[in-house]
């Protein structure tokens, strides 16, 4: 009996000590383990990338659909086509949207989820020990800052003044914090610093297993940009021409079909790209289905975008009205770059029939037309793993930036036609006609832009920094143009999202927004 | 609404779209009645339940041994729920001094699940839509900008199985040092296998796109226990009685899970069983992940805990407690947390005094006060944690980390002081026995998932029902205080006693919450802006912030003074309060904040009996509770892209102004308002069960027991005005915050049960 108590208290005993209330992590690395090694600093830098694809499938990321339906549909060359299903994005769409919008505040959100990345990168990458290769960790902060001036840029010009958030929030209490907004300038003179220290630090070219990260050649790209935007003409022509005259090794190629085909990603005209990548976990281009029509064999298309339909007149049409104009109708016939940038029918992989869908059946050969400029011709049967990259800045758009500063401040002299008409003959075109005004030439600039870089992610940008001949926004005239009535000046910035102003009461909403 | 209603619909949202209308009249009328979505997919469906025992023994060992089969199907076609258990509990005296005892259950469950975002579908699927195209194959999907897959294809072809294994055991053991104080140890495992099979197939709209998409995952989850305590019992001349308690106890989780899947099959055949015929792509469906991934989550909880209770004369009774709780899923320093309790009582009616009183059965009164803790949340979330994103350079995918969570150095038990002050009383012999309290409960330190800005940077992704939703990224943190206050009654009386029986039993309570404070001086916290729950100070926790609805814009107002934030600002269009008066509709000025948590609860029990026959009745009520009804949300828009609620009937056109119903108006972003908020008061028929037991001398006669027969009904009936399909439903029930927003969760089901029971 004796001997049964002490296996009982034995028993006890034994286990005593077995409930650990330590807790040690299994399967994730807790931040305080992290940013020792040279190694880690590479891996923290990488994931500042992520947001260029975030490859999470389920979700729309900024150069992965989400500048689409977030931003572009609300514009005059893309429309939701009926596989968008968003009310959210079809409410945006006709500029009906408010403060609520999930789009608009997705575009915020993961925004500062990129700048959090390059935040902690920037802070703790110094306080790595390299050994000899401080170069290595130069170069990984520079492409922190890049990345961040990037996030920066596209807050900016989207929200305006935005809270300004440089350093890793790492305590609860410095992420409950309720930054106020800083000014437009103080943005600016943030992004142009740390992309003047960026290019100070960079490569000049990276390639092989680095291909796709940020150079000094795009610092110098990106700041150009820039200072275009904040119409700083004088140092958008400098940077340009630092651009093209330095040593990166930029072109354009002469196909323009190679500037999107994934065989050629990376070539001589890319300057910085979101990188996409077939069947490797989500990294696919999801845009590339989205603009395929639905209903082919072999191909599967969710036909959710489409170009803006609008009237204009037209004596050969019935009741003379062409009720189909779109964006696709404004290249000339010459222009090898619309038939690059869309397709009118399919040709399905499983039977070998061609699908196209007419605009009026009454009109035969007025086809809808498809943006083409993500389609993997590898993953056909699965387009949403396209690994067509998504052009972020491009040689053809420096040599853009470059005519249209030196036009706004020198007028159309002959470096403005030289470059302009670099991109006009690489498309096929004639050279811009001679002897335009300074106003004219604009609005040739404007057009070339356009239809350049069409379902690039460009065309918003554009439409609420472009000012006409009389100094006014082009906004609401393009809009109103293809019936897009809903159209007001508050439009030009969009709102602060309400699910932040509700957590931060020091935000101020914009003008016009409620 | 039927078919040609919906179409008719669908025109008027084009037209005030200032688009052409889509149907002719003569294409409306050849629509006619159309689909009924919820008649194709809820069924009346079949529940068995078979129990079988033995229990056996001497004097000295005890056996229970037992089976069971319990079948349900789902009121939604082709979903159903499967259970085996058994049962063997020992108990065996091995000396006067040590008693072993064993308890062991094992249960093999298998069910097929129907998917979540079925529900909504039905719904939201237009009556326009065929569920079947002339050759017979299944409609893909809603044919309008609402893009659901045909829900019945769904629940047909998909395959989402769950099979369950689990295995929980105990030994104990208990001997007797002295007389009066005894030894016990326990130990227990409970062991969980989990395996989820999941495919969907290319002809379903979900997978139409995907050749198919696989998905398989398995959990395997140990928790053991073990507790230890020590009994001490003394009872002194029949005036002092005490009991004295000490032990120790501890407890350890761990979880272990993965989950593969690819997609891009050749053909359907193989459903889930052949992963290496497909790719693993990114591609995903709604609920699907194709990428592997795997977790593993462990956490442990020791308590030290000490009791005494006196007694003296059975009149005068006093309890101490006091335990130390530390658990691992807090921050290293402030794992442990000190709760005492303690209570006394005077047993009224032992007193001399009162023992003469006629028809006084029992008078207690009590009173207690005391601290309890609270752990439930989720593991290691005091760490800022990173999380892997992935990248690719050079056509080469490379590794990102970041962190995506804030550490929490001091993390801790939330705790409650609670004072209760109670009376027990029995009359007539204990033929009415009732029992009161009131209580006062404050919880501090409150373990709140907290939304930051989005400016703090984390990443926030979550896909809800199979769409995507984007709440601010969250952190569990002690923050703030909230306070309940309440007050219960039961009474329970034999009404009749003798041939015919009958007994009532009532239980009423009511309950009062209140935000006190929420951390740093905020006064409030909104954690989605796509639902209307909030926390406030001052208000109940999780009440609605919305609008308020004010008819519709009459006609002659302009767009710009139109009292309206949505996008249709032309007569016709919804209005709402302009509560500041400032002429237009923002979200800081005119949102009102409504309570929701009910006023009372209430259950009433009648069991009535009589010869072999017996009857008992439960009613269960809720009264001035409110929901939220998100699916009427979206009914209700008269877009034409879904379908839509019988209500647009009555809306507004040139020809009908005389309305509150909005007109039909595409493209609208859904605006929260109180429109949506309904009053859930309910009464429901919970229970009803009938019963015949046969006579004794007619059954032992055929060497049984007992023969009892039976019906039962559940939730057969109920009276409510919720429009939504359950006024008791929740689907963000864990969340304190967002209770109260109905969203198409699974309802309770009605069932009709027949039973027979045979003892031998």
């Amino acid at each position: 009996m004796k001997k049964s108590i002490y296996i009982l208290i034995g028993l006890a005993v034994s286990i005593f000590s077995c409930a650990k209330l330590e807790e040690e992590p299994e399967s994730f690395m807790a931040a305080s383990d992290f940013y020792r090694t040279p190694s880690d600093a590479v891996t923290a830098v990488n994931s500042i990338y992520f947001l260029l694809n975030a490859g999470s499938n389920a979700v729309q990321t900024p150069y992965n659909t989400l500048f689409n339906t977030g931003m572009n549909f609300m514009g005059d060359d893309e429309n939701p086509g009926p596989g968008a299903t968003n009310p959210d994005v079809r409410s945006q769409s006709v500029l009906g949207h408010a403060s609520t919008g999930l789009r608009v505040l997705q575009i915020w959100q993961q925004h500062y989820s990129g700048i959090k990345k390059a935040n902690i990168a920037i802070e703790k990458i110094p306080g790595i020990d390299f050994g000899a290769n401080t170069k290595l960790r130069e170069r990984l902060i520079g492409e922190a800052k890049f990345l961040r001036a990037l996030y920066y840029f596209n807050l900016v010009r989207l929200y305006g003044g935005v809270p300004l958030i440089l350093k890793d929030l790492a305590t609860l209490e410095e992420a409950h914090s309720q930054p106020r907004r800083n000014s437009v300038q103080e943005v600016y003179a943030q992004i142009e610093k740390d992309l003047i220290e960026a290019a100070t630090v960079l490569d000049p070219i990276v390639g092989g297993a680095d291909a796709g990260r940020a150079t000094a050649g795009a610092a110098k790209a990106l700041l150009a940009k820039v200072y275009l935007t904040q119409r700083k003409w004088e140092n958008a022509i400098l940077k340009a021409n630092e651009v093209i005259t330095g040593p990166y090794g930029y072109n354009l190629v002469q196909n323009y079909a190679e500037v999107f085909l994934p065989i050629y990603k990376n070539g001589p005209e890319h300057i910085f790209s979101a990188q996409f990548k077939s069947v490797s976990q989500g990294q696919g281009n999801n845009q590339a289905p989205r603009s395929v029509l639905t209903g082919v064999p072999g191909i599967v298309g969710s036909y959710a975008d489409q170009v803006v339909f609008y009237s204009v007149p037209d004596a050969t049409k019935p009741g003379g009205v062409d009720k189909f104009f779109s964006v696709y109708k404004l290249y000339s016939k010459k222009d090898k770059r619309r038939d690059v940038t869309f397709v009118t029918k399919f040709k399905s992989p499983t039977n070998g029939n061609w699908y196209a869908r007419l605009n009026d059946p009454a009109i035969p050969g007025d086809s809808v037309p498809f943006f083409n400029k993500y389609w993997d011709p590898a993953t056909v049967s699965n387009l949403a793993e396209s690994g067509a990259n998504v052009p972020i800045i491009r040689f053809s758009e420096v040599l853009l930036i470059l005519a249209e500063a030196e036009n706004e401040l020198n007028g159309p002299t002959g470096i403005a036609y030289t470059n302009i008409n670099k991109v006009r003959r690489r498309a096929g075109l004639d050279d811009l006609t001679e002897g335009l005004s300074q106003h004219q030439f604009r609005d040739s600039l404007y057009l070339e832009r356009r239809l350049e870089f069409v379902f690039e992610y460009q065309r918003w940008f554009d439409l609420i920094r472009q000012r006409d001949a009389a100094g006014q926004g082009i906004l609401e005239s393009s809009l109103r143009k293809v019936g897009k009535n809903n159209v007001a000046p508050k439009h030009y910035l969009f709102p602060i999202p309400q699910q932040e102003i509700d957590l931060n009461p020091n935000l101020e909403q914009n003008p016009g927004w409620l | 609404m039927n078919a040609k209603e919906w179409g008719a619909l669908r025109n008027d949202a084009l037209i005030n779209s200032n688009k052409s209308p889509q149907y002719t009249a003569a294409q409306l009328d050849s629509l006619g009645e159309g689909t009924d979505w919820q008649k194709a997919a809820f069924r009346q469906a079949a529940i068995q339940n078979h129990n079988l025992s033995v229990l056996t023994g001497n004097d000295k060992t005890r056996v229970a041994i037992s089976g069971n089969y319990f079948k349900q199907d789902g009121v939604l076609i082709n979903s159903d729920f499967e259970r085996y258990s058994g049962r063997l509990n020992l108990d065996h005296e091995y000396s006067n001094r040590l008693r072993i005892g064993s308890y062991i259950t094992a249960s093999q469950i298998s069910s097929n699940v129907a998917p979540q975002a079925v529900v909504p579908a039905l719904l939201l699927m237009s009556p326009a839509v065929p569920i079947y195209n002339p050759d017979g194959s299944f409609v893909l999907r809603n044919l309008f900008e609402g893009v659901y897959g045909n829900p019945i294809n769904t629940l047909k072809n998909q395959i989402n199985e769950t099979k369950t294994g689990r295995f929980l055991g105990n030994v104990s053991a208990e001997y007797k040092i002295i007389e009066g104080l005894t030894f016990k140890v326990l130990a227990g495992a409970d062991v969980l296998n989990n395996k989820q099979n999941r495919y969907l197939p290319s002809t379903v709209y979900e997978g139409s796109g995907l050749g198919g998409l696989a998905q398989v995952g398995s959990i395997f989850s140990t928790n053991w226990l073990n507790e230890n305590t020590i009994n001490y019992t003394r009872r002194i001349k029949n005036v002092h009685n005490l009991n004295v308690l000490a032990g120790f106890t501890q407890q350890e989780s761990v979880t272990k899970g993965s989950v593969s899947g690819s997609s891009g099959y050749a053909t359907d055949a193989f459903d889930y069983n052949n992963q290496q015929a497909g790719n693993v792509t990114s591609i995903n469906a709604s609920g699907f992940a194709p990428s592997p991934s795997s977790f593993a989550s462990r956490w442990a909880l020791r308590s030290f805990l000490g009791r005494v209770n006196y007694g003296y004369r059975d009149k005068y009774l006093l309890t101490v407690s006091l335990r130390a709780d530390g658990s691992s899923k807090f921050a290293p320093g402030h794992k442990w947390g000190y709760f005492p309790s303690a209570a006394v009582a005077w047993n009224a009616s032992n007193e001399d005094f009162l023992s003469q009183v006629k028809n006084l059965g029992h008078l207690k009164f009590r009173l207690s006060a005391g601290l309890i803790g609270n752990q439930q949340i989720p593991s290691y979330q005091s760490f800022s944690q990173l999380s892997y994103f992935r990248y690719n350079f050079g056509n080469n995918t490379v590794s990102g980390f970041a962190p995506n969570s804030i550490a929490n150095p001091n993390l801790t038990w939330e705790k409650t002081a609670q004072y209760d002050l109670g009376a027990d009383l029995g009359l007539l012999k204990d033929r009415v026995v009732i029992a009161a309290d009131i209580y006062y409960k404050k919880t501090t330190d409150l373990l709140l998932n907290v939304p930051l800005p989005s400016t703090s940077g984390l990443w926030n992704i979550v896909v809800v029902n199979g769409s995507l939703s984007t709440p601010n990224p969250q952190v569990y943190q002690n923050y703030g205080a909230v306070e309940n206050k309440g007050f219960e009654l039961a009474v329970a009386t034999k009404n009749l006693v003798g041939k015919f029986q009958w007994s009532t039993s009532l239980v009423y309570a009511v309950n009062r919450n209140k935000v006190l404070s929420l951390g740093d001086g905020i006064d409030q916290i909104i954690p989605n802006s796509a639902l209307p729950s909030i926390a406030a100070v001052g208000k109940p926790i999780g009440s609605f912030i919305v609008y308020e609805t004010d008819g519709v814009i009459p006609v002659g107002t302009s767009p710009d003074k139109a009292l309206t934030p949505a996008a249709n600002k032309n007569p016709g269009g919804q209005q709402y309060k302009d509560i500041n008066g400032d002429g237009k509709i923002t979200q800081a000025g005119d949102r009102v904040i409504i309570a929701n948590q009910p006023k009372f609860i209430a259950g009433l029990t009648n069991t009535f009996s009589y010869r072999n026959f017996d009857l008992s009745i439960f009613l269960q009520t809720s009264y001035g509770n409110k929901l939220y009804n998100q699916n009427r949300a979206t009914l209700e828009l008269g877009t034409g892209y879904t379908g839509a609620s019988t209500t647009l009937l009555n809306r507004w056109t040139p020809t009908n102004t005389n309305t509150d119903v909005h007109s039909a108006y595409q493209d609208p972003a859904a605006t929260i308002s109180d429109r949506f908020i309904e009053d859930a008061s309910y009464i429901r028929l919970k229970n009803l069960t009938f019963g015949y037991t046969f006579p004794e001398h007619l059954v032992n006669k055929a060497k049984v027991k007992n023969i009892r027969v039976y019906i039962s009904l559940q939730n057969y009936l109920t009276l409510t005005k919720y429009t939504g399909y359950d006024p008791e439903v929740s689907s963000n029930g864990q969340s304190a915050i967002d209770q109260g927003v109905d969203n198409g969760a699974y309802p309770n089901s009605k069932t009709f049960l027949g039973g027979l029971s045979f003892s031998f």
